[in-house]
């Protein structure tokens, strides 16, 4: 294994380190005040502008925060859910089906438990695996939820849940209540992996027998991470259904477990904020490219493609790959080029 | 000396696979406080030996005993919590975290704070004990690389390190000097006996390189196909007349 010390670094970024806090690349920081701003930005104009909240900006927050929860597993654990819609849909499903008797902080609430429930009951099965058999018995279990919820008739069966509202809020004060939410759920996330949690987490992902020597309970470990993941899909999810005002059966397809993965691999699956950037640009994409062709998801695929072939380690390397190209432009003059890209991170 | 007194005592161990047996019913005891070594050619099952001693693997037949409790039954996690410290041939690191980071991480599970959430990790480890178990080891000046980068000799003293964070009862050394160049095995092998000494644990170590073995070990047992030929004094091993057919004749 040979692991270049920069390489490392740029896998690491984000993240808690000694080396990444001395050396934070500077690109890093640049592409954080823009998140930030953006965010700060469209709320003060929808504050200050009186026009309705766009469904548009509700899902893109609402991706943002499904998708830094499934990067927890994903980027963090070592355990590629396929399934994460089956938590996404049964926070949905619960904030859908109670919404009309209680008020929407308790549907949320309730949603939240529901999902982390859910997650902790088949997280005690799947957690026993890791890597491509986690990926695969997760889209199994998820699939099978979906079709349990699609031929249920006392959940709405294929027709799902209409008329989901947000009483006793007005829209603005959703639009609040979202921000609050997304904001405070991706930074309880950030905050996680500060911790001694967080940190045993990584030292999972990075060597689970080393874990295990020393006296970590891995599956433990694991299975919380899979409940909190859950929960947080499950509060994205029925945050989404407040947004739609419906929810159906396809919120529990696998396609919508997909999402957050490409998300997080577009942005950056190694860097905090990765996936929330690839919420952002994935969901505007899907929104703007193509018109109204049938066909937008091809260009939307070759989009993604493009980027990818240019930073494979998503959006958030992009600065790093510029001064790896200038490094080896400079070093170029003087030796061969060797091995630029050897040792990938695994 | 009975099986209650020794630190570690395996009874009648055995292990096969299939019809190949690879570990012949082996009784061995370490003494609390010393030095025990296992030698034996490639393939005489010392790996598998030490992974039944760790947990990785169940004897088919035979128990593990640690201080006079039967661990047979335990998994790896539980009996490292017990006091059982392995460090393994090929080292095994948190390879995208700093040298320190991995240090504090195993002394945040020694003291039972790995599933703090309130708190940030470096408050809840003490980094005074951080420096302290770099500097044991000689590797406080490699504090901030990333455990991947870090050379052999120096990836052993690590995991040595974060072996030692957990104030182990036995250390188990898994051919601590495989993969290491020769002039700094003979460091490693100082390590290993300063360490012993200023911890007070027992050490059971598997090592292909002989002066390592006749250095540092008090006490030395030779398998050859999976079943103990010889156990003494390092010099009663050496002086052994099959030992020196089997093994030691072969080099």
């Amino acid at each position: 294994m040979n692991i270049s010390g920069t390489q490392l670094q740029d896998a690491v970024g984000g993240r808690d380190g000694v080396v990444a806090s001395r050396r934070k690349p500077i690109g890093l920081w640049l592409t954080y005040a823009l998140v930030a701003a953006c965010t700060l930005g469209v709320f003060v104009s929808q504050l200050t502008g009186g026009s309705a909240p766009s469904f548009f900006l509700e899902l893109i927050l609402v991706q943002i925060l499904y998708a830094t929860s499934v990067n927890l597993l994903i980027g963090y654990s070592n355990l590629p859910s396929f399934g994460q819609a089956a938590f996404f849909g049964s926070g949905a499903y619960t904030a859908a089906l109670v919404a009309g008797d209680v008020n929407i902080f308790f549907a949320l609430a309730l949603a939240v438990v529901v999902s982390a429930a859910i997650a902790a009951a088949l997280g005690t099965l799947v957690v026993r695996t890791s890597g491509i058999a986690f990926a695969n018995i997760t889209l199994a279990f998820g699939q099978m939820l979906y079709l349990l919820v699609f031929n249920t008739k006392l959940v709405g069966g294929e027709n799902g849940i209409a008329g989901v509202g947000f009483r006793p809020l007005s829209p603005t004060d959703f639009w609040i209540l979202l921000n609050v939410c997304v904001v405070g759920g991706v930074a309880l996330l950030w905050w996680l992996l500060k911790t001694p949690f967080g940190v045993t987490l990584l030292a999972i992902r990075d060597n689970p027998a080393r874990a295990t020597a020393l006296g970590v309970g891995v599956y433990g470990f694991r299975l919380k991470a899979f409940t909190i993941a859950g929960a947080f899909a499950g509060l994205a999810g029925a945050l989404f259904a407040f947004s739609i005002g419906i929810v159906t059966p396809d919120l529990l397809n696998w396609t919508r477990s997909g999402d957050p993965i490409i998300m997080s691999v577009l942005g950056g699956s190694k860097f905090f904020l990765g996936p929330a950037v690839g919420a952002m640009v994935l969901t505007t994409l899907v929104q703007h490219v193509g018109g109204s062709s049938a066909a937008y998801l091809l260009y939307v695929g070759g989009i993604l493609l493009a980027i990818l072939i240019i930073a494979p380690r998503g959006l958030l390397s992009i600065p790093q790959e510029i001064r790896r190209l200038l490094r080896n432009r400079r070093e170029g003059a003087r030796q061969p080029r060797i091995e630029a890209r050897a040792g990938e991170p695994v | 000396m009975s099986a209650d007194d020794a630190a570690l005592s395996l009874v009648g161990l055995t292990k096969s696979y299939g019809r190949n047996v690879v570990v012949k019913n082996v009784n061995l005891s370490v003494s609390p406080s010393t030095i025990a070594a296992v030698i034996g050619p490639n393939g005489a099952g010392k790996s598998t030996l030490f992974s039944m001693v760790a947990g990785q693997i169940r004897p088919d037949s035979g128990q593990v005993v640690l201080a006079g409790e039967d661990i047979t039954s335990l998994t790896p996690h539980a009996r490292a919590r017990l006091g059982i410290s392995r460090v393994f041939q090929v080292a095994h690191l948190f390879g995208s975290r700093t040298a320190a980071d991995n240090i504090r991480t195993a002394l945040l599970v020694a003291r039972r704070r790995s599933g703090v959430f309130w708190r940030r990790a470096r408050q809840a480890a003490d980094a005074a004990e951080v420096t302290a178990l770099l500097e044991q080891v000689g590797l406080a000046d490699q504090a901030d690389r990333v455990a991947g980068q870090l050379s052999q000799g120096d990836r052993k003293k690590l995991e040595i390190a974060m072996c030692l964070a957990l104030s182990p009862k036995l250390l188990l050394l898994d051919e601590p000097t495989a993969g290491v160049p020769p002039e700094e095995s003979q460091v490693i092998a100082a390590l290993i006996r300063r360490v012993q000494r200023e911890s007070g644990c027992s050490v059971l170590i598997t090592e292909h390189d002989m002066k390592v073995v006749f250095g540092v070990a008090e006490h030395v047992t030779v398998l050859a196909h999976g079943a103990i030929i010889c156990a003494g004094t390092p010099d009663e091993v050496r002086a052994d007349p099959q030992v020196k057919a089997v093994y030691l004749g072969e080099r």
